[in-house]
């Protein structure tokens, strides 16, 4: 009886090793490559062992390097402006939107809702051009702005799609209560309704992050000035000489995955939290 | 059909927790228990006792900490449910949403292999038992609750398991389903003798249903024995409190012996019965316990006397049927219904008296048993 | 839910105004673009009436990238599910390890398109790939090949990449469906004698049933909408054989400097796409009393 046990219980631990495999190779060969120095990437070999291991390639990132065009700390810091203020901004206009349509009833309010949902469904570059030349009439081309505008627009169908599911499971009860309590509308919301729909936002904040960060197209179309690179414009510059800096490529983009990563790992629950609602939610 | 035998099957959950006292939770204390082949056993018990730790652990959900289970001589402790041959009922009747009535039914019989002629057969003898024929085409999404848990009964009992087991299954119905259920689940049992392992919060469905009820507190076995011997003699003060409704009172005493007579003095100071038990007893406290509907009671005329203890009504309950009503004795409230419709109101004064013969006597925690001695041998 | 029918306005303009400012405009002005000429030494526009739907439609390039398109998005979404369902199922028998093992599995999903592109391009690499390196050594290939030229093998190559990175959502997706099975109804199943595989099956599967479908829609949607991996790692070559439809686009707009064209190529992506979305909304909303 044991026995049959144990034959039973391999080839899904098997199964499942494999694909635990498949999903974290990439990122450990990376890694081995970006700790070895450039002259040891030229010879086969097939160890996941960094031989020998240095740190020079991640040194390299923090001094810029004008004649390759690389300059990581300035990218690094575009990405974090765009993505943080873009962030913040479409958690402020999402959350109340999503309020919006969870509690109240007004003109139209089908038709917006639908509305912002059903774009969502067009891909990124169909809205490229017209923006492309509103942004050059604008004069926000090369700007902060350009981007944090197109990524926190991007955000929010998804955005109010979750938090608007929140507010739903949400009882009106107690804002309800303090209501008759004698607060106003806006104060039930912010201090009543929005502390119970925190995973909520927090899981919004999350996928905002994880959208914006590792954004191109529109930062490929918008910046063309190297200083105003983001990061995923920036790994690009690794690849512009004749062979490409492999070294550079794979530290830049093992040093662009860690605030990522780092974000996911510590808030974790709150995203798959938000999933799971969503796709229960029928 | 089969006879099972529970050899010290116990649980303990062991947690991380801060707290080093509430690490090793004893879910179910180690028990034996032999069921012969088709008695309807009711494990009976609050929320929290075990009963269905119990359950599961016959059932093979749960691995026992200890002991084995025993299906007709052969031990099953280490097989996988689908291996037992048993069958089981749920709360929430766990029918398959995307088959129908007949597909319900017919689905333990695909999954063993029977041919479909055969199953056809079957599945129609089984509709008619449970009165499903009508409704074989429907999905349980169309069906009332009784009607689903005919269904699953049905599905449950198809395949002849040599045990039955039922958790609850009638605690989502309403009342008046409930009773009617009861009855079905009664004649069911009739006409195919299943050994059944019923399990149960509510004591009437125990009492009606059972050859055997067990008693579980807090993972303990607080007493094994038929309807009649637990409702009649209950073993402890909690299977005293639990079974019978409205409660047992439960009224603390104060035992003084006089040659081989016992008196017990309510708190208030009234004597509320001398009794004989088999065992002397020292002297000390106890807990003296009459059912409501063993109260006898007559409006107050001049003086108590005798074994009669003078009282005041404090609060009535006029249920239509009966009157449920709180009389004060010396500062302790009794529970009495009055089921000859005789007239009570707040504020009467009125005599009360314990029958011995309906008396029951606890010391700690335990029933003291009585000698069988005529009442007029208590007189004082 | 308050009848102060306009007192919910103020929360939802702001979200309301930049979607209209950022996505509808330059959606309606990317249907007015395709109904004109743009010709790339002008900012002028003139009116050309169908001209450019003529051209794109009858452009074997446009052709060849919806060809692409689609299979690139059957190939992905298809083992985007079977593997996503697979991994929930594993993931989902496990006691020890599963939060740790579950975020492992998520991080191809959560580090981005273009780490994932970079990162399989490593891979990929000519002469000192993993895979080149891997094959050599069994023996499959006497010698290294570059995947990403190959005529052949490079769309199944981006292919496998797309799927790296977003199966993990099909993954996530279906955990939450399978832990919204009823306990009991399986236990039911397991008493009644059903086999693990008949089990999955007949008995949970139908509660699958609405996550599957709308996974699947959600992610054909992102996966037909992908840009970057085959931009980054082939640029859409060998000979367009790995161009999708958006890389189409954005080299017709920004290299052909045709935003005529660009724009007529986008009205008639989207066309395809409200169709395929107005017909999956339809079977969503189908209830019949077998469905759970």
């Amino acid at each position: 009886m044991q026995v049959r046990r144990w034959v039973r219980w391999v080839p899904p631990k098997l199964a499942l090793a494999l694909y635990l495999l498949f999903a974290l190779i990439p990122f450990g060969w990376m890694l081995t490559a970006s700790l070895e120095p450039q002259t040891s990437l030229y010879r086969a070999h097939l160890s996941l062992l960094p031989n020998p291991l240095t740190l020079i390639n991640y040194r390299a990132l923090f001094t810029a390097n004008p004649v390759a065009g690389t300059d990581f700390p300035r990218y690094f810091l575009n990405s974090l402006i765009v993505v943080c203020c873009t962030v913040v901004l479409a958690v402020l206009v999402a959350v109340p939107a999503a309020y919006g349509f969870s509690r109240y009833r007004f003109f139209g309010k089908d038709a917006m809702l639908y509305g912002i949902l059903l774009q969502s469904i067009f891909p990124l570059v169909n809205f490229l051009i017209p923006l492309y030349i509103l942004m050059q009439d604008l004069g926000l081309l090369n700007t902060y702005a350009s981007l944090i505008i197109a990524y926190l627009t991007f955000s929010l169908p998804l955005n109010i799609w979750i938090l608007k599911s929140f507010f739903d499971g949400i009882p009106t009860d107690m804002e309800m209560s303090a209501r008759l309590d004698g607060a106003s509308a806006w104060r039930a919301f912010v201090e009543i309704a929005i502390p119970p729909a925190m995973p909520g936002i927090v899981a919004t904040a999350i996928f905002t992050f994880i959208l914006a960060w590792d954004e191109y197209l529109y930062a490929l179309t918008m910046i063309s000035t190297s200083s105003m690179r983001t990061l995923p414009l920036g790994i690009f510059a690794y690849f512009s000489e004749g062979v490409p800096n492999w070294s550079g490529l794979t530290a830049t983009a093992i040093a662009m995955s860690i605030p990522v990563i780092v974000v996911f790992l510590v808030l974790q629950k709150y995203f798959i939290a938000a999933l799971t609602k969503g796709a229960l939610k029928y | 059909m089969a006879e099972i035998r529970l050899e010290g099957i116990r649980k303990t959950y062991t947690s991380r927790s801060r707290d080093v006292r509430a690490r090793e939770v004893k879910a179910v204390l180690p028990l034996d228990l032999l069921i012969t082949d088709g008695e309807f056993v009711t494990i009976l018990g609050p929320s929290g006792c075990g009963k269905t730790t119990l359950l599961s652990m016959i059932v093979g959900a749960v691995p026992p900490s200890g002991g084995r289970i025993r299906v007709d001589g052969v031990d099953v402790t280490d097989a996988d449910p689908r291996e037992r041959d048993m069958a089981m009922v749920f709360q929430n009747y766990a029918l398959y949403p995307s088959k129908t009535v007949r597909g319900n039914l017919e689905f333990p019989l695909r999954m063993r292999g029977i041919p479909s002629a055969s199953r056809t057969q079957r599945v129609d003898e089984m509709a008619k038992l449970l009165g499903l024929t009508a409704l074989l085409d429907n999905y349980p999404r169309q069906l009332s609750g009784g009607q689903q848990q005919r269904v699953a009964l049905g599905r449950a009992l198809i395949r002849r398991p040599k045990l039955f087991l039922m958790d609850e299954p009638l605690s989502n119905l309403d009342a008046t389903l409930r009773l009617q259920m009861r009855t079905e689940i009664r004649r069911l049992h009739r006409e195919l003798p299943v050994t059944t392992v019923y399990v149960t919060h509510d004591q009437s469905e125990a009492m009606a249903l059972s050859d055997r009820v067990v008693v579980m507190h807090q993972g303990a076995v607080s007493q094994m024995d038929t309807p009649e011997g637990i409702y009649q003699r209950p073993a402890n003060l909690f299977v005293a409190g639990f079974v019978g409704a409205p409660a047992m009172n439960l009224l603390p005493v104060s035992l003084a012996s006089s040659g081989r007579n016992m008196g017990c003095t309510l708190n208030g100071g009234s004597v509320a019965a001398i009794l004989r038990p088999r065992v002397p007893l020292a002297a000390g406290g106890g807990v003296l316990g009459i059912r409501p509907k063993h109260v006898e009671w007559q409006p107050s005329v001049g003086r108590t006397q005798g074994p009669w203890m003078s009282s005041t009504v404090l609060e009535t309950d006029d249920t239509g049927d009966d009157t449920l009503f709180y009389a004060d004795v010396g500062g302790q409230a009794v529970t009495v219904l009055e089921r000859r419709g005789r007239a009570v109101a707040v504020g009467d004064a009125i005599a009360i008296r314990f029958p011995e013969e309906s008396v029951h006597l606890f010391v700690d925690g335990n029933r003291v048993e009585m000698e069988d001695v005529p009442v007029s041998a208590n007189v004082v | 839910m308050w009848r102060e029918r306009l007192a919910g306005l103020p929360y939802v303009m702001p979200a309301v105004l930049v979607v209209i400012a950022v996505m509808s405009y330059p959606f309606l002005y990317c249907i007015y673009l395709s109904f004109r000429a743009t010709p790339s030494y002008t900012t002028e526009t003139h009116f050309a009436g169908l001209a450019n739907y003529g051209a794109v439609l009858n452009d074997p390039v446009f052709l060849n990238s919806l060809l692409i398109t689609v299979t690139w998005t059957i190939g992905s979404t298809v083992f985007d599910i079977l593997l996503g369902m697979g991994a929930a199922l594993l993931v989902n028998q496990l006691t020890w390890f599963r939060g740790p093992i579950r975020a492992a599995l998520m991080l191809p999903y959560i580090v981005g398109y273009v780490i994932a592109s970079y990162a399989w391009l490593w891979l990929y690499q000519a002469e000192y790939g993993l895979i080149n390196e891997l094959l050599t050594s069994w023996g499959v290939l006497s010698h290294p090949i570059s995947l990403l030229s190959s005529l052949t093998w490079a769309l199944p190559a981006v292919i496998l990449v797309n799927i790296w990175k977003t199966a993990p959502f099909a993954m996530i997706m279906f955990l939450a469906g399978l832990q919204s099975i009823p306990e009991q109804t399986v236990m039911a199943a397991e008493l009644d004698g059903a086999s693990k595989t008949r089990a999955f099956f007949e008995i949970k599967l139908p509660y699958l049933r609405r996550v599957i479908i709308i996974t699947s829609v959600v992610m054909t949607l992102q996966n037909f909408n992908t840009f970057t991996i085959p931009y980054i790692m082939t640029s859409g070559g060998p000979l367009n054989h790995t161009e999708i439809v958006s890389n189409y686009i954005y080299n017709d707009a920004f290299t052909n400097l045709d935003f005529g064209g660009a724009a007529a190529a986008s009205v008639v992506v989207m066309i395809i796409l409200m169709v395929f979305a107005v017909l999956y909304v339809g079977s969503l909303t189908r209830r019949q009393p077998g469905v759970v």
